[in-house]
């Protein structure tokens, strides 16, 4: 239905703000008052839009709404004041009306008109009868619904004037909010100097930095336009719609955002900052404003990314760790007399290897003490026996590498010393001494194992992964000299390595 | 009249003790001679003093100037006919920056296949 006064309707009922609003006691109460008085079965408070027409309230009739072809209160807009169909069968406006035809079969139609104050017709106060009444309302019907309908209007009216009132009063939460927002300010503008504030109206869309963006991300003030697009542009490609998502979606309760992304500075490299915002919102819930704070989140970011260096680099420890452990399983099992033996052997080297990487793990230093490490290795075979070790040297501290080769050498030689040597008898004790001495250009450290008080010893005929283990474990990169000796007293073993060979320490990547 | 058959020679590159010890057990089971080297310094001075050597085995990372990986280019360049099997442990290394005729061993190896390759590089 096109009605040149519909743009001047749909401006009248947006000021009233009715529409698809819930239902109200008032305007319930008068419809129950004009099917009363008009002694009519159905009874609506009707607006009619461009598309529709929407009842605010009504009795007996089911449907909210209903297209405009099904109104005849839209008839009634264009009448004046009233309008009466004694039967909506006789009328040429109304027969062909499917509530006429059909399902409910109406008959009688008066609906007084509700007038805007701008002289506007936007609906009806209306009452529906199914049985025609040739004889129309009686006077005083006809009057009553004209005075219900001036009522139906005296309730849009004040409806209207309480929303401006609460409008007038959500202006003075926002001074109030205005406020906190400033002692808000205030307390992070003495936080460090790499914060850059923004201040983001959203229903004016006017985006705000304060100066510290230019001498922080180097943009000049010339450059920079006071929008939310702007901000946008500057977020990394990556980050950008998710960010805008969740900027844009912040509707939930709750007075704060906050994110992490990247963002450009004037010379086009990105900067990571953490940008946290207190939300401001209005009587309905919605956002009306935001006051943010970027911070240089870089400084963390680095962290983070030393953090993956370092898991990386464990990662490739460990690797390498269960490489040499998968190598001494294959060595052991290598003419092996029996797999039972090479079980027993196996499990007690990686036995002294865990004692040795426990000792490197309780200290900070990637680092272990000697004596600790030869202590350790010969807690296996230690029988509590006092004076069955002598262990003397001066403290030293020597890197991962050589702790384990060293750990693994004293549990070869102290095996061995259980089987055949010093400690297959209860007589025997073992002397572990060591020092640092000077050598040509560089110093060194010696050590030497002596077994005494035990059987007579018999060189062994085959030399096995253990004797291996003890003579050429600390070669390579360590730079040990190892020498076996199967004396008739005891056993001796003599090795000599550069210190700095010793104390080497892993690298870190950098 | 016996026919003298020279055995192939490897070189295993590695800078802990134990592995190079079982690798060289490995290339030695698999029909090798073997000689060893624990930084790639000295694995290049062996590499210019030795007269062919068929395969090199070396792990990624090693101390000093030359890591297996700048290896396996020098002896692409230098000794084309030599084979190069590399082995690393990080997770960020990323075969296809090796050389052409180099083959690539994640850290733990199997035994048997690092077997099975190099007699096959050989053959």
């Amino acid at each position: 239905m096109n009605d040149p006064s519909g743009h001047a309707r749909k401006t009248a009922l947006t000021s009233y703000d009715i529409l698809q609003t819930p239902a109200e006691h008032g305007f319930d109460d008068l419809v129950a008052l004009a099917t009363q008085i008009c002694d009519a079965p159905v009874g609506l408070i009707s607006f009619v839009s461009s598309d529709r027409q929407w009842f605010k309230a009504r009795i007996g009739f089911a449907p909210c709404e209903t297209p405009l072809s099904q109104s005849v209160c839209a008839h009634a807009l264009a009448e004046g004041d009233i309008l009466i169909i004694p039967d909506l069968t006789q009328d040429s406006r109304t027969r062909d009306n499917t509530l006429v035809t059909d399902e409910p079969f109406i008959r009688f139609y008066a609906g007084a008109v509700l007038k805007a104050d701008n002289g506007v017709a936007i609906g009806t106060l209306c009452v529906i009868d199914t049985v025609p009444r040739p004889d129309g309302l009686t006077p005083q019907q006809r009057s009553g619904l004209q005075a219900l309908a001036r009522q139906v209007m005296s309730q849009l009216e004040l409806r209207r004037a309480i929303g401006e009132r609460d409008r007038a009063l959500t202006l003075s939460d926002e001074v109030r909010d205005a406020l906190q927002v400033s002692e808000e300010r205030f307390r992070l503008s003495s936080r460090a100097t790499t914060d850059v504030m923004w201040d983001w109206d959203r229903e004016g869309d006017t985006f705000h930095w304060d100066g510290a963006l230019t001498r922080v991300y180097g943009h000049a003030a010339s450059t920079v336009a006071p929008t939310a697009a702007w901000w946008f542009e500057r977020i990394h490609p990556e980050d950008r719609e998710r960010v805008r998502r969740r900027v844009l979606g912040a509707d939930e309760a709750g007075s704060r955002w906050a994110d992490a992304y990247r963002f450009q500075r004037a010379d086009g490299s990105y900067a990571d900052v953490l940008n946290q915002a207190f939300l401001i919102r209005n009587k309905a819930g919605r956002v009306v404003r935001m006051t943010g704070v970027m911070l240089d989140n870089s400084a963390r970011v680095a962290a983070d990314e030393h953090q993956t260096l370092l898991n990386h680099e464990l990662s490739h420890r460990l690797k390498n760790t269960l490489a040499m452990v998968q190598a001494i399983a294959a060595q052991t099992l290598r003419n092996a007399a029996s797999l039972d033996d090479a079980r027993d052997a196996l499990l007690r080297r990686l036995i002294a290897l865990g004692k040795a990487h426990d000792i490197l793990l309780a200290s900070n230093t990637e680092q272990a003490g000697m004596e600790a490490v030869i202590r350790g290795a010969l807690a296996l075979h230690d029988n509590q026996q006092a004076g069955r070790f002598r262990i003397e040297g001066p403290a030293l501290e020597i890197g991962p590498k050589a702790a384990l080769a060293l750990a693994l050498m004293i549990h070869e030689l102290a095996t061995n010393a259980a089987k055949y040597g010093s400690l297959s008898t209860e007589t025997g004790h073992i002397g572990i001494r060591w020092r640092i001495e000077e050598a040509d250009d560089a110093p060194q450290v010696r050590l030497s194992w002596t077994e005494e008080g035990g059987p007579p010893v018999a060189t062994p005929t085959r030399a096995g992964f253990g004797t291996r283990l003890i003579e050429r474990g600390l070669a390579g990169t360590i730079g040990g000299v190892v020498k076996l000796a199967y004396l008739p007293g005891g056993v001796t073993c003599d090795l000599v390595a550069p210190l700095a060979g010793f104390q080497e320490k892993a690298e870190i990547l950098n | 009249m016996e026919k003298i058959v020279s055995k192939p020679t490897a070189l295993i590159v590695e800078d802990e003790n134990i592995t190079r010890m079982e690798t060289v057990d490995i290339f030695a089971d698999a029909g090798f001679e073997v000689i060893e080297a624990w930084t790639g310094d000295m694995a290049l001075l062996l590499l210019e003093n030795s007269p062919h050597i068929e395969v090199v085995f070396t792990d990624v990372r090693m101390p000093g100037r030359v890591d297996g990986l700048r290896l396996a280019q020098l002896i692409a360049q230098r000794w084309p006919e030599t084979a190069v099997m590399v082995c690393s442990g990080p997770v960020t290394f990323r075969p296809r920056t090796l050389p052409d005729k180099a083959r690539f061993f994640p850290k733990p190896f199997s035994l048997s296949e690092v077997s099975a390759t190099a007699r096959a590089l050989v053959a």
